[in-house]
């Protein structure tokens, strides 16, 4: 017969000892191991958000909460303890000059009002 | 711009979506100079918007929205840049964002006094009422390539994911933002642009090509350019040679000089951003180095104010004198469009232009100009045209737009077919024409070479081409003939033996002291490193000169600094054997045989210190000597003067040295193999008595 019972001799019981060990480390580690993975695939997503509009209140639709007002990218994106909406948009693609423009800015042109596309002759 | 506020987001025509369309939106467009946002502040102030005032002026603000930035235009694949600029049209700014980045339709037009609905594409929403988007923290380059494929393939024919016309990087999966880099700042990092003008402060912070290049960053291939001369490297920036041609018409002329904005492509019969060859254009910049660009050629109208400074007209102020003599206006070059090119179409429109600016706010003085390559002209007091130069006048009649991508696979780059690439005569490189004026007199485009372009006359290039090019492959020839002619006449005729010295004429007399044999030498040691290393440069033997000298750029330094050495020694021979290379009468009898060399056995003159052929090869190193030096020297110097000059230095130099090295194996033949008793001279000083009598009996008697 495959099994045999009545207690096992020294060496299979040495055996059965390293292969339970072996197996409530293999648990232990996939306890550990996915939740790591899970989170380190989870770091490279976007997790999820609610859309609010400029107001700040929440956008959900299947709760006819705001359901027909446009989303804003500042008080959605730029929630407390998101993106800082305020440092991002210093970057020239947004502010295009317009942080800088003068009716003064330059002497040698001074059809140019700054040196970015507003503002610029 | 001549645009308000408004208008930046919401004109339209036609050929050419609102500026907003592709300005992400915050900064200028959510508030206003003051800092208010402009919704808010028309709200509270309705009457801005009949005020001159820039931000405000015949704006809806209150009813649109402003255009707060939207994050997702760059961060969201597959974002619709077609969506938000139809909203745009509509006055829709508030409702652009959630269009275009697919999140719901919206129904109803500002534009059109409605007030706009959202409906959301409940799919996208988790039960939650979340929305879990693919935002990806770098932004794909289809996105960049929205609007900056757009704006650049105008500017300079850019191509960028593109199968048909890829650029190496691209091909291997670089994108935008691994060159150009930005932090939480956004500030991304920018190129070589020495047009534009924004944030000038951040050009050149991108990755350049050194960058990865020279030290394998990426798998960067690191170039050993062991063909390539090192003063190639110097003054030619990488561009020039690894985008040799653009694979998409750009813009080549832009002309505003009938009120409408014209625009001509840069492969002529080609619409601008259609599939079409072109090479660029070259220009030296500030920092010495020759780059690629697109020479926009841009046709304007402008008015020279009372301070004399040119302000460019608006297209509605140009177009009401147009209209006056639109008439009057030919297609002289019959590609369907009006040509403002003859002195009576300039006249006609300077003078149009006289009386629709009276009463223009913008001008304090009515003085139209007409900018058009390379001229600016004007009406003087008596209402005749005058012309000046537009370099002198200070006005810009063409833009250079710097070209960075569509960098081709090494084996496409110029030089990878060696020198023949750009130096061949008649290669595009320098002989290619590029315009100058887009229309002159008759209607024709004035062109130039791009030698011209550069600063080079069409002389000196060819010179120049004919030396490294042309001859290139017979240098090589000549040397082998030489070579071949006296090994030919070593077996044929045979060396100049003595004959069996009488008693008297044994022993030995001084011939060199030891002053002239350290010439010598110094001239002899200097000319082989030289020959060495210049036949190197000529020849590209890259690795040879990578062995012996660590490079070519070292090989460069030590055939600089050898040449003084060379130049010296050359003066030095001028000064100490002028007189022994005084022909005298007798030379001619000795020449006329050629000394007994090709098989004469009768008596010939007799010869002084130096026989008639080292006389005439005496006077040959001193000529060609001081050429080589006074050329060599240009060379060293050839950042501090113009192109033309080191082009015509470089020619000589490169003439002189091989013809030189051609007869230093005759000179060196003549005095080893084919005159046993010479060569001792060269180190001892001292020959026999016998050779003197022989070779020398003229000055053998005068010693004797």
């Amino acid at each position: 017969m495959f099994l045999q019972w009545g207690p096992p001799g020294p060496r299979k019981f040495l055996g059965r000892v390293t292969l339970f060990i072996f197996m409530l480390a293999l648990v232990g580690a996939s306890l550990v191991a996915v939740p790591l993975a899970a989170r380190a695939y989870a770091d490279t997503a976007h997790p999820p958000i609610y859309l609010r509009t400029e107001s700040g209140q929440i956008i959900n639709p299947l709760a006819g909460q705001n359901a027909d007002q446009p989303y804003s990218p500042e008080k959605t994106c730029g929630l407390s303890g998101c993106h800082d909406y305020n440092q991002i948009t210093q970057g020239y693609h947004f502010q295009q000059g317009h942080d800088v423009i003068s009716d003064h800015y330059s002497t040698t042109n001074p059809e140019s009002l700054s040196p970015g596309m507003q503002g610029k002759y | 711009m001549d645009l308000t506020e408004w208008d930046f987001a919401t004109q339209f025509d036609p050929a050419m979506p609102s500026c907003a369309s592709c300005h992400p939106g915050g900064g200028g467009m959510e508030y206003d100079r003051q800092g208010n946002r402009y919704d808010q502040y028309l709200a509270a102030h309705p009457e801005l918007a009949k005020t001159p005032d820039g931000d405000y002026y015949q704006s809806e603000w209150d009813k649109s929205g402003v255009l707060e930035a939207d994050c997702l235009i760059c961060h969201l694949p597959n974002y619709s840049w077609t969506a938000r600029m139809n909203q745009l049209a509509n006055y829709n700014l508030k409702w652009a964002a959630t269009v275009g980045a697919g999140l719901g339709e919206v129904q109803g037009s500002v534009r059109a006094g409605q007030v706009p609905v959202v409906t959301y594409n409940l799919r996208l929403f988790n039960q939650d009422g979340t929305v879990s988007l693919n935002i990806l923290k770098s932004p794909p380059d289809a996105n960049c390539l929205q609007c900056h494929g757009f704006a650049d393939t105008l500017k300079r024919g850019l191509t960028w994911n593109d199968p048909q016309h890829p650029d190496v990087h691209n091909a291997q999966g670089i994108s935008c933002v691994t060159c150009h880099p930005s932090g939480i700042d956004h500030n991304f990092a920018k190129g070589h642009t020495p047009t534009e003008t924004v944030r000038d402060d951040l050009d050149n912070t991108m990755k350049s090509c050194q960058d990865c290049h020279s030290t394998g960053y990426m798998g960067a291939t690191i170039p050993t350019h062991y063909n390539i001369p090192a003063s190639h490297l110097q003054t030619i920036a990488c561009e020039t040679c690894h985008i040799p041609s653009l694979g998409v018409a750009g813009r080549k002329i832009l002309d505003i000089s009938t009120g409408a904005e014209l625009q001509l492509s840069t492969v002529p019969g080609t619409p601008v951003g259609a599939p079409g060859q072109w090479m660029p254009d070259y220009v030296k910049e500030s920092d010495g180095k020759i780059h690629p660009v697109n020479r926009m050629i841009l046709v304007w109208f402008g008015n020279r104010n009372a301070d004399g400074h040119v302000v460019p007209l608006f297209l509605k102020e140009i177009q009401p004198a147009y209209d006056l003599v639109k008439g009057q206006v030919r297609d002289d070059n019959g590609d369907g469009l009006p040509d403002v090119n003859t002195d009576a179409e300039i006249t006609a429109m300077l003078k149009a232009l006289a009386k629709t600016l009276i009463g223009n706010p913008r001008v304090d003085k009515i003085d139209p100009v007409y900018v058009k390559d390379p001229y600016m002209y004007s009406l003087d007091q008596n209402g005749q045209l005058t012309k000046e130069d537009v370099e002198a006048a200070g006005v810009e009649a063409h833009a250079n737009f710097a070209i960075s991508h569509d960098v081709a696979a090494p084996g496409q780059a110029l030089g990878a077919g060696g020198c023949k690439d750009c130096h061949a005569p008649g290669s595009p490189f320098f002989f290619g024409q590029v315009m100058l004026d887009p229309w002159n007199g008759s209607g024709q485009p004035t062109m130039q070479t791009r030698a011209s372009e550069l600063g080079i006359s069409n002389g000196a290039a060819t010179f120049l081409g004919f030396a490294v090019a042309t001859m290139r492959p017979w240098w090589g020839i000549l040397l082998l003939l030489v070579l071949l002619a006296v090994v030919l006449h070593f077996v044929v005729v045979g060396p100049h033996r003595l004959e069996a010295a009488e008693p008297a004429d044994t022993g030995t007399i001084e011939r060199f002291a030891w002053s002239e044999r350290l010439i010598h030498l110094a001239v002899l040691v200097s000319f082989v490193l030289l020959g060495l290393t210049g036949l190197g440069i000529l020849f590209g033997w890259g690795r040879l000169l990578d062995s012996l000298f660590g490079g070519a750029g070292q090989a460069t330094l030590w055939h600089s600094a050898v040449g003084i050495v060379f130049f010296a020694g050359v003066l030095f021979m001028a000064i100490r054997w002028w007189r022994d290379g005084l022909l005298a009468k007798t030379d001619w009898g000795w020449l006329r045989h050629a000394g007994g060399y090709l098989g004469y056995h009768g008596e010939l003159p007799p010869q002084g210190r130096f026989n008639a052929g080292q006389k005439l090869y005496y006077w040959g190193v001193i000529v060609g000597g001081l050429g080589l030096g006074i050329t060599g020297v240009l060379l060293i110097l050839r950042d501090r003067l113009p192109l033309s000059v080191v082009f015509v230095a470089g020619g000589i130099h490169i003439v002189l040295a091989v013809v030189g090295v051609a007869a230093v194996l005759g000179h060196a033949y003549l005095g080893t193999f084919a005159n046993p008793g010479t060569i001792q001279a060269m180190f001892t000083g001292k020959v026999t008595r016998a050779w003197a009598k022989l070779h020398h009996s003229g000055w053998f008697a005068g010693m004797h």
